[in-house]
């Protein structure tokens, strides 16, 4: 049987490399921002919830 | 210093190895790795791509017999990576997804190209493209292996590939390939055969008919 696990490998040119890390690490760094940018407006839609369901509770004990 | 105080530095000195190894395996697992990549973790993002860079694109090139082209692929895998990085399964084995994702990528194109351009185009570019690495090849029997398997039809070859070059297991590369585990058998047992009769005939057969795109 042929043995091919000893075929030799390439690798992409440094130029390639450069660039993909470059986009994909950009792509993550956005992603992350456009996921903070999420987390954020709701954990102010949490506290408006909290703040009227407060306020609502006070005017029902008043 | 005696016997026991240079036991005690060896015993300590291995113990100190040893915490780093099981640190640096369990913080580099797959199921580590997708967690981080979930996170957005760009290092996470560089462990990944330093171990599978080289073998998706050795797989691309032998696989498309193109440099540039495999060069593109294996960009677009990469990219196709950090835009699902938050849909991967927390048991997600990342070798045979990537080599999923490069292999669907090439076919797509493959199909593309077909649609694109005319079947005179296409019979050139596809049947009589020697690999690459037969320029590079260190011997003449190197460089006879390399032009056999070039010469394989794609769903032989790709197998081929996955199994006795990159050392994917025959179940993930019948995952890989979209087949059953009975007929990656087959395939590659075929695939085999194929490669013997080519190396065996001593010729450097050009694919007679249009390769056949699954």
């Amino acid at each position: 049987m042929t043995d091919l696990s000893a075929l030799p490998s390439t690798s992409p040119d440094a130029g390639a490399t450069e660039r993909i890390r470059r986009r994909c690490h950009q792509a993550l760094i956005e992603q992350r921002r456009g996921n903070d940018h999420t987390d954020g407006w709701l954990f102010a839609a949490a506290g408006l919830y909290l703040v009227a369901a407060i306020a609502q509770a006070m005017t029902f004990l008043n | 210093m005696d016997w026991r105080g240079h036991w005690v530095t060896q015993t300590i000195r291995s113990l100190t190895r040893l915490r780093v190894y099981l640190k640096t395996s369990m913080h580099d697992s797959d199921a580590d790795l997708v967690e981080r990549l979930k996170a957005r973790d760009t290092a996470a993002f560089d462990v990944v791509y330093d171990r599978f860079h080289t073998r998706l694109y050795t797989f691309l090139v032998r696989l498309s017999r193109d440099r540039d082209g495999a060069q593109d692929l294996l960009e677009e895998t990469w990219l196709r990576l950090v835009a699902h990085a938050d849909r991967l399964r927390p048991d997600t084995r990342l070798g045979p997804w990537l080599f999923t994702v490069a292999r669907n990528l090439y076919l797509s194109d493959c199909r593309a190209r077909v649609l694109e351009q005319s079947d005179e185009v296409i019979f050139a570019q596809l049947s009589a493209a020697p690999s690459p690495f037969e320029e590079t090849a260190a011997n003449e029997s190197q460089r006879r292996l390399e032009a056999a398997l070039a010469s394989l039809p794609l769903h032989y070859r790709e197998v081929l590939l996955l199994v006795a070059v990159e050392g994917l297991t025959t179940s993930e590369a019948a995952t890989v390939c979209g087949i059953s585990n009975d007929a990656l058998r087959q395939r590659l047992s075929r695939g085999r055969a194929m490669l013997a009769e080519r190396l065996a005939a001593g010729a450097l057969p050009q694919l007679k008919t249009r390769e056949v795109i699954p």
